[in-house]
């Protein structure tokens, strides 16, 4: 199953690493480096699936899923939260700025991508 | 009866002035009836002296021409003094010579006597006098007097006394009622303004001085003793409120660099993830051969990356997790469950690890355990952590996880046959970054926060956790929890 995935991440190594393992899977991959780009790139791509990075510069990834949300040919794309942050309520927070789900930072390359798949199912 | 001690001041000092007055008054009285007892006797004798006097001289003309009847009359004259009773003139011989009787019938006999003399006879006066005329003993007189109107004197004396002492006594009150006012009072104002200020607290009341007396000068010091406390008091008030402020800005510094250190171990945690998410990330693909095959060698190193890798992850979630439990934002979750189920699937877990070493772990749990109510995950994470340290400092032997009830507590033994901890090591064990000195080089690598997090997270779900060991013998680590008596191993 091939499938559309829009990446929203600024740290470069990252977004290598998880462009490189769905490539790898055999997904196609668009790659936004903040929040403003993320935003456009989905409204021309209209992915299947959104993969965000919450400490994003200016515009940091809460805000992102809440200006998604706002797009109503969107709000079916599942969005998955990429999230290293692990105090107590920031997944909580993810989900009510509009987030699918979330996958925490450092990410399992052995089981990524069987987790990302899991929220195409879902949608 | 009340005793005069408990009696208020008022009454006491009327008392005294009238008991005062009562004595006062009962010893004059006594002396004034008793001189007037005797002054009655004494007017008696001198008035029945003139009357011998008057009638003896009268008689003298009778006696020398021993005219009889003359003397008679003479002696008749005493008609008119009602209280004489008998009177007799005697001659030069002493023989009587005429004789007067009030009653007739109560002729007295009265013996010869032959001196002048007073005397008192069943309460009557008698008295006998010389007769003389120059210088000659004529004749002699004696006259005796009735003396009951002195009782009736007496008793009138004594009514007299009676009405002067009511008056006394009453002229007493009124006055000792006005007298001690001064004192009673001043006093109970000071009395009364002492159990205000008492009752409300308010230091502030003053007593009103109204004299120069000690009462005064008790006074005076009772206000300035009040200035003192108010002013103590107010110096206190404003030392709590300096205090306050203080304290207040303390915990408010104290709360900043909590959320700021919160906020530090969150950013921080963030930061320290990036990168390892990449070193984890890639040295995941490469051993799993998707950049191209690798060399046993290149395999052997890249596995080294990953292990080091992973445990400074580890060490990073227990950073976290303590400075999580320590500034009090840990979630503990409430459910029911049945603890055979997570001790078997923790056992089992770490199973192959003991294995790897060639040491056997079991488990040996009592039967009919009901459930507990705590947070499943926390307890899960105490107890991974617990087995994990025995396989780790178990070079042979096995462990045993034991879990039975004893009255209201669940208790978990987990008991090793490992290197055990020394005695100092023992006291210290639970503290945070303590590890204990294995004597070689840090194979055993963790955090040293293990145990730390281990015990905070037992007491978060009100329990204990403690540790018994032989040093070369083996250790045993034991968790207590409560369990709810309400829930009885009912369902299954």
């Amino acid at each position: 199953m091939k499938c559309k995935t829009l990446i929203i991440e600024d740290n470069e190594n990252n977004m290598y690493l998880i462009t490189f393992l769905l490539k790898n899977s055999g997904h196609d991959v668009f790659q936004a480096y903040d929040g403003q780009a993320g935003v456009e790139l989905a409204k021309t791509e209209n992915p299947d699936l959104i993969l965000l990075d919450i400490q994003l510069p200016k515009m940091n990834g809460y805000e992102v899923a809440r200006e998604l949300r706002k797009d109503k040919s969107l709000l079916n794309i599942p969005i998955v939260a990429i999230t290293s942050y692990a105090m107590p309520g920031d997944q909580e927070k993810a989900i009510e700025a509009g987030c699918t789900g979330y996958i925490k930072k450092p990410i399992n390359p052995d089981t990524f991508v069987g987790e990302v798949e899991s929220y195409l199912d879902k949608s | 009866m009340t005793n005069f001690q408990d009696l208020s001041i008022k009454l006491k000092l009327i008392s005294i002035q009238l008991f005062t007055t009562l004595f006062i008054l009962v010893f004059f009285v006594g002396i004034y009836l008793f001189s007037q007892y005797h002054q009655y006797e004494a007017r008696a004798f001198s008035r029945m002296s003139t009357l011998a006097e008057i009638l003896g001289s009268n008689s003298i003309s009778a006696l020398l021409f021993f005219d009889n009847d003359a003397a008679n009359d003479v002696l008749e004259s005493l008609e008119t003094q009602e209280d004489v009773l008998n009177a007799v003139v005697y001659d030069h011989n002493g023989e009587v010579f005429a004789r007067f009787d009030r009653d007739s019938n109560s002729g007295y006999s009265f013996e010869k006597i032959l001196s002048e003399k007073k005397m008192t006879d069943d309460g009557h006066f008698i008295l006998t006098k010389k007769i003389l005329f120059d210088d000659l003993n004529v004749g002699w007189i004696t006259l005796r007097l009735d003396s009951s109107n002195r009782t009736t004197a007496l008793v009138e004396a004594v009514w007299q006394s009676f009405f002067l002492f009511i008056a006394g006594i009453i002229l007493a009150g009124l006055l000792s009622v006005r007298a001690q006012r001064p004192i009673s009072e001043s006093i109970g104002k000071l009395a009364e303004t002492a159990k205000r200020i008492h009752d409300s607290g308010d230091y502030s009341i003053r007593v009103k001085s109204s004299s120069r007396d000690e009462i005064g000068e008790l006074v005076l010091s009772f206000n300035e003793m009040l200035e003192k406390i108010l002013n103590h008091e107010q110096h206190l008030e404003q030392l709590v409120a300096e205090r306050t402020v203080e304290l207040e800005a303390a915990k408010t510094k104290a709360e900043e660099s909590d959320h700021l250190k919160s906020a530090f171990l969150a950013s921080m945690s963030h930061e320290l993830r990036t990168p390892l998410n990449s070193i984890i990330g890639f040295t995941g693909i490469l051993l799993q051969g998707m950049a191209g095959p690798l060399s046993p060698e290149q395999t052997k190193q890249l596995g080294m990356v990953k292990g080091s890798a992973s445990h400074l992850l580890e060490l990073i979630n227990d950073i976290l997790d303590i400075s999580k439990i320590e500034s009090g934002r840990i979630q503990v979750y409430d459910e029911a469950f049945k603890i055979e189920l997570v001790l078997v699937m923790a056992v089992s877990s770490l199973r192959p690890f003991a294995e790897k070493k060639g040491l056997r772990l079991r488990h040996n749990i009592k039967s009919g355990l009901p459930k507990l109510h705590t947070d499943k995950r926390r307890l899960e994470q105490v107890l991974i952590n617990l087995i994990n340290n025995a396989i780790k400092f178990t070079d042979e032997g096995e462990i045993i996880v034991n879990c039975y009830q004893k009255d209201d507590f669940l208790h978990i033994d987990v008991i090793d046959t490992g290197i055990g901890i020394s005695e100092k090591e023992l006291e210290t064990i639970f503290e945070t970054f303590r590890q204990i000195d294995t004597g070689l080089d840090r194979v055993k690598e963790g955090s040293g926060l293990g145990l730390a997090i281990s015990k905070k997270l037992v007491e978060l779900l009100g329990g204990t956790i403690s540790v018994v060991s032989e040093p070369g013998a083996g250790s045993t680590f034991s968790i207590v929890l409560p369990v709810s008596p309400e829930e009885p191993s009912s369902e299954v």
